[in-house]
């Protein structure tokens, strides 16, 4: 077999477990998922690269600016389209069409501001994207750095649970009414989620880019397989979205050289559907059971 | 000038019985005036117009409709079509192909008969359905073969070279101009990927008695390529038929073959020329790769492209929305299409849909932008195959593009 499929599979499956990270971070204290989240990946990787190489920013100061740009925009998503379907029902699923909204009015403007020719984005130097040989596989430093970066990531973002504040989330994750008697304000922790969801996400968006270009088209081709990732995973469980997300990038990898055409995408669906039947809370997640 | 009947309205705005009456008796004389023929000829010749206006395909699909645009300024400047100016009636299918019915039904109540869009194979076979039925002339942006068949679309104009005539240029200039043997298939996993797949392997097969040697397929959503041209390096391809259409897959395609420092000719769509892939890759991973264009837009060492379509591409430069689409606003069918119309308008001396509609289909040697168009009752293609050529993409950097020129690869 051949081993580049190992380094192809971490690459795709890191970017996957970054936007299913960027899920879990909204879905904690709200229960909502945000279908806008690939567009808020795809305008992360458009402000970015119209930063650099429109206004000429440095890397750092275009990193900073297009996080806290797209992190306000997950914020007023929760300001108009979330926080007013949630305070009517707290168990309401109109978020589904208002989310899908919020994507739709994203990838238009950005197709209107941007156009649809994708933009070059290097990494940031010393990395590169130039292949060398290692122990028999192909890598280049960028594809490293980006493995590496998400485990760093998800690893971060465990021990923020850990703090005060990460525990008020899982508190209201857990029981939001009686996050509310112990004086937590589920309110405050969902707004904070969606900036911080949208500023990960366009985090997400800044690190493909290199890979993928950044385009109109990256949205929606990040967001099925990082969706798939965080399903596999058990919705909310990091731990678990960072092992799906490889799982489903090496199962792509592997679907793409060794099968025939037409079912290279068909494997990795199948993948997901047969984990999910099997155990539909996920990998990681724990069955509960309900009094209905 | 003769205003033509008009209706008196109430104060409130309605109409009285007495007044409607009277209109319509005004109506129904003067079709016998000689005034009444002057009078149509007044009224503006209403073309539909469907395109994108909103979501994600508006601000790429826009530049494809310049070409008509230019055609229909030309013709106004200097008078219109006997005598009346082409308006344009504007509606917005967001490139939905489900959208398109309902849009045909619409510009049906507005008394238009000839439409100029969509654009896009599965948002035209979709509106062809409709046009069809309610007989209205059309010509659509789409590059599959079932679109030029005219038993099946009596009333539709490809004026464009499909698939199959791509994929014929593609597989000879292989297999017989190269005199390769081992030939892979890279296609996108799209309607038209696998329509221009599927006649490349038949081309193969029946005009040289070849198999492909590898196919592959590739989501255009897939983060990685390089698998798939890893695949076909495997195989020992030593030329590729590459059906890709879109920016970002193509770079990544072309970058994973310098990575691995594989560069086997390669020719392919259209697509592969904008100007925005140089960004992406180097010129030097894009040295061997041809893609399919028309021949009057090409030079070689000792033939100029032709004088009108230099004139053209001078005239597209004023259009700075055109800019990195030069080529796909070239190669769109609605510039030949509006005058192709003009043409048998003036020669029918008639507006009516079915008079046209068999002009139309009977035209032999129409001098269009993108080569001689000739149509049958079954072919509502109308290029010649001898016009689709093979062009090099990396010439688009030379100073003699103009945007929409390209350099012709040798024996073609």
């Amino acid at each position: 077999m051949d081993p580049d499929i190992l380094v192809r599979g971490l690459t795709a499956g890191s970017l996957y477990a970054l936007v299913a990270v960027s899920f879990n971070i909204l879905y904690r204290p709200t229960n909502v998922f945000n279908f806008a989240q690939g567009e808020l990946v795809m305008l992360g990787a458009m402000l970015f690269a119209a930063g650099k190489s429109t206004v000429g920013l440095p890397w750092p100061l275009a990193l900073l600016a297009t996080l806290a740009a797209v992190g306000t925009l997950g914020l007023a998503e929760e300001f108009i389209a979330v926080a007013p379907i949630l305070a009517r029902s707290k168990t309401g699923t109109g978020w589904v069409i208002t989310t899908l909204a919020i994507s739709l009015i994203v990838s238009n403007l950005v197709g209107w501001i941007w156009g649809p020719d994708p933009i070059l984005v290097k990494p940031p130097a010393p990395l590169s994207l130039d292949t060398f040989e290692f122990a028999g596989l192909r890598l280049n430093s960028y594809v490293i750095a980006l493995a590496a970066l998400t485990i760093a990531l998800v690893a971060l973002i465990e021990r923020a649970y850990r703090t005060l504040q990460g525990k008020a989330v899982l508190a209201v994750a857990e029981d939001r009414e009686a996050a509310l008697l112990r004086g937590i304000n589920p309110a405050r922790l969902s707004r904070w989620s969606f900036f911080l969801g949208g500023a990960f996400a366009g985090l997400t968006g800044i690190l493909a880019a290199p890979i993928l270009y950044a385009s109109t088209s990256m949205g929606p081709a990040l967001l099925l397989k990082g969706f798939a990732a965080a399903a596999v995973g058990s919705i909310g469980n990091n731990r678990g979205a960072l092992i799906a997300g490889y799982l489903i990038g090496i199962t792509e990898a592997v679907g793409a050289s060794l099968l025939s055409p037409g079912y290279q995408e068909a494997v990795v669906f199948l993948v997901v559907l047969t984990v999910l039947l099997m155990r539909p809370q996920g990998l990681f997640g724990l069955a509960t059971t309900r009094t209905v | 000038m003769n205003p033509g009947p008009t209706i008196r309205f109430r104060r409130d705005g309605g109409i009285s019985r007495r007044s409607l009456l009277q209109t319509a008796t005004a109506i129904g004389a003067s079709a016998f005036a000689p005034g009444f023929s002057a009078y149509a000829q007044q009224q503006a010749f209403k073309i539909g117009w469907v395109r994108p206006t909103t979501g994600r395909l508006a601000s790429s699909f826009a530049p494809l409709y310049l070409g008509g645009l230019i055609a229909i300024e030309e013709i106004n400047a200097a008078g219109g079509i006997l005598g009346r100016q082409i308006e344009r009636v504007e509606e917005d299918d967001e490139a939905s192909p489900a959208k398109e019915p309902g849009i045909v039904r619409k510009l049906r109540e507005q008394d238009v008969s000839v439409i100029v869009g969509p654009t896009g194979s599965s948002q035209s076979l979709a509106s062809l359905a409709a046009t069809t039925q309610a007989k209205i002339l059309q010509s659509t942006y789409a590059a599959a073969a079932e679109a030029g068949d005219g038993k099946k679309y009596p009333y539709h104009y490809q004026l464009m070279f499909n698939t199959d005539q791509q994929a014929d240029v593609c597989a000879t200039y292989m297999a017989k101009t190269l005199g390769l043997k081992k030939i892979g298939i890279l296609q996108e996993n799209t309607a038209f990927g696998e329509q221009a797949a599927v006649s490349t392997k038949a081309i193969l097969q029946k005009k040289f008695g070849l198999e492909v040697a590898s196919h592959q397929v590739y989501p255009i959503t897939a983060t990685d390529l390089s698998a798939y041209v890893a695949n076909l390096q495997k195989a020992g391809v030593d030329g590729v038929i590459a059906w890709i259409a879109n920016v970002p897959n193509a770079a990544m395609i072309f970058n994973t073959m310098k990575t691995l420092n594989w560069f086997p000719p390669v020719t392919g769509h259209s697509g592969l020329m904008l100007p925005a892939l140089f960004d992406l890759v180097s010129a030097d991973a894009v040295k061997n790769v041809l893609a399919t264009y028309y021949r009057p837009f090409t030079w070689t060492d000792t033939e100029q492209p032709g004088l009108r379509q230099v004139a053209f591409a001078k005239r597209l430069a004023q259009f700075p929305e055109a800019k990195g689409y030069e080529v796909n606003v070239a190669a769109s069918p609605y510039y030949d299409f509006i005058y192709l119309l003009k043409s048998a308008i003036e020669a029918e001396k008639s507006f009516d849909v079915e008079v046209l509609q068999h002009a139309l289909s009977s035209v032999k040697d129409f001098k269009g932008l993108l080569g001689n168009i000739s149509l049958t009752a079954h072919n509502h293609c109308g290029i010649d195959i001898t016009d689709v050529v093979l062009v090099s993409i990396a010439s688009g950097q030379d100073a003699r593009a103009m945007g929409c020129m390209r350099a012709r690869a040798p024996n073609q």
